[in-house]
C-alpha cells in the first residue's frame, strides 16, 4: 500500500523549527552541506605538466597552489 | 472578501528504531529517506530522560502523521544481562492502538524487518501486515520508503536518496565533533542530521 503525500515539502527551516534547532546552527548546517561544491572546485592535480615542463607544487605554507618550474 | 487558502502542514514521521552502534548506517538511511520525501523525522531521542517519559513518547507519536517501525533487532543484547529490546514492539503497539482509536483513519504505521517471514514468528499478532524487508542494507531501507510514500511532482528516486545518505555520512564526523558526541543517538545529533538532510533534499530533489 502506498501513501500519497499531499503535505508541503519540508525545507531545512521547517525541520529546524520542528526540532527546535536554533537559527545559527541551521545556517551552519546548511553551509556545511553546501561546502561540498567548494571542495570540488579546489580539487584537481596540482602536480600536472604545463608547457611540457614538470611543475612542482611548493610545499611552503603560503604557496597556495603556486608552482615552480623544475629543470629536467 | 478573499478567502485564505488552508496551509498544508509538513508531515512528520515518528521513527521507531533501535539505538545501537551496529544500526548507524540504517539510522542515517532512514533520516535521508524521510527527508528526501519532504517529511520531518521525529524520534524519542528528542525526549530527555524523565519520570514522565512514556507520556511524552505517546504525545510525540500522536503528533506525527505517520510512523515507521523497524523490528529487525530481535537478537539478544551482547552486554549482560542478555535481553532482547522490547522498546520497538512496545512503541509499535502504542501507535497501532492509537491509530485504531481514530475512526476513519487510513493506515499510518509501517513496519520494516531485515528477514522475510521472521515477523510472523516474532510478532504473530501482526499477521496480515506486510513488513518491508530491508535486508540490513541502506538501499533496502531507501527503496522501502520509496515504495510506501509517493509524492506526486517531487518523488525522489533511490539514487537521489542514496546521494543524500552519502553526503550525510561524509559530514558525520564534523557534526559529531561539533556536538561533542561520539554517538549518533543523542537529541542534538539527531536534530542536526535531520536539518542537514532536509537542506540536501531541497537541492537534490527538484520538481
Amino acid at each position: 500500500m502506498a501513501v500519497k503525500l499531499t503535505s508541503k515539502f519540508a525545507t531545512a527551516e521547517d525541520t529546524a523549527k520542528a526540532l527546535g534547532v536554533p537559527k545559527s546552527r541551521l545556517k551552519w548546517l546548511v553551509r556545511l552541506m553546501h561546502s561540498q561544491t567548494a571542495f570540488k572546485r579546489s580539487g584537481g592535480n596540482k602536480n600536472g605538466r604545463k608547457n611540457h615542463t614538470k611543475m612542482v607544487t611548493s610545499i611552503s605554507k603560503n604557496a597556495r597552489g603556486k608552482t615552480k618550474k623544475v629543470a629536467r | 472578501m478573499p478567502v485564505a487558502k488552508p496551509r498544508k502542514s509538513r508531515a512528520e514521521v515518528f521513527l521507531n528504531i533501535p539505538y545501537d552502534k551496529t544500526f548507524d548506517r540504517l539510522f542515517v538511511a532512514y533520516i535521508a529517506g524521510i527527508s528526501a520525501l519532504g517529511m520531518v523525522p521525529r524520534a524519542t531521542l528528542e525526549i530527555p530522560d524523565s519520570s514522565r517519559r512514556l507520556e511524552k513518547i505517546l504525545r510525540l507519536a500522536r503528533s506525527c502523521k505517520y510512523s515507521v517501525h523497524d523490528l529487525s533487532r530481535v537478537q539478544l543484547d551482547r552486554a549482560k544481562p542478555r535481553v532482547p529490546r522490547f522498546n520497538m514492539p512496545f512503541e509499535l503497539g502504542l501507535c497501532v492502538a492509537d491509530a485504531n482509536r481514530r475512526e476513519g483513519q487510513k493506515q499510518n504505521w509501517f513496519v520494516f524487518e531485515a528477514v522475510a517471514n521472521r515477523l510472523d514468528k516474532s510478532l504473530s499478532d501482526l499477521k496480515g501486515t506486510d513488513p518491508r524487508i530491508h535486508g540490513v542494507t541502506v538501499r533496502g531501507v531507501l527503496s522501502g520508503l520509496c515504495n510506501i510514500f509517493r509524492r506526486p511532482g517531487r518523488q525522489p528516486t533511490v539514487p537521489q536518496m542514496m546521494q543524500i545518505y552519502k553526503d550525510l555520512r561524509k559530514k558525520q564526523a564534523v557534526i559529531l565533533k561539533k556536538a561533542g558526541s561520539n554517538t549518533l543517538y543523542t537529541g542534538r545529533v539527531f536534530a542536526d542530521f535531520c536539518v542537514a538532510a532536509s537542506s540536501e533534499a531541497e537541492r537534490t530533489v527538484v520538481d
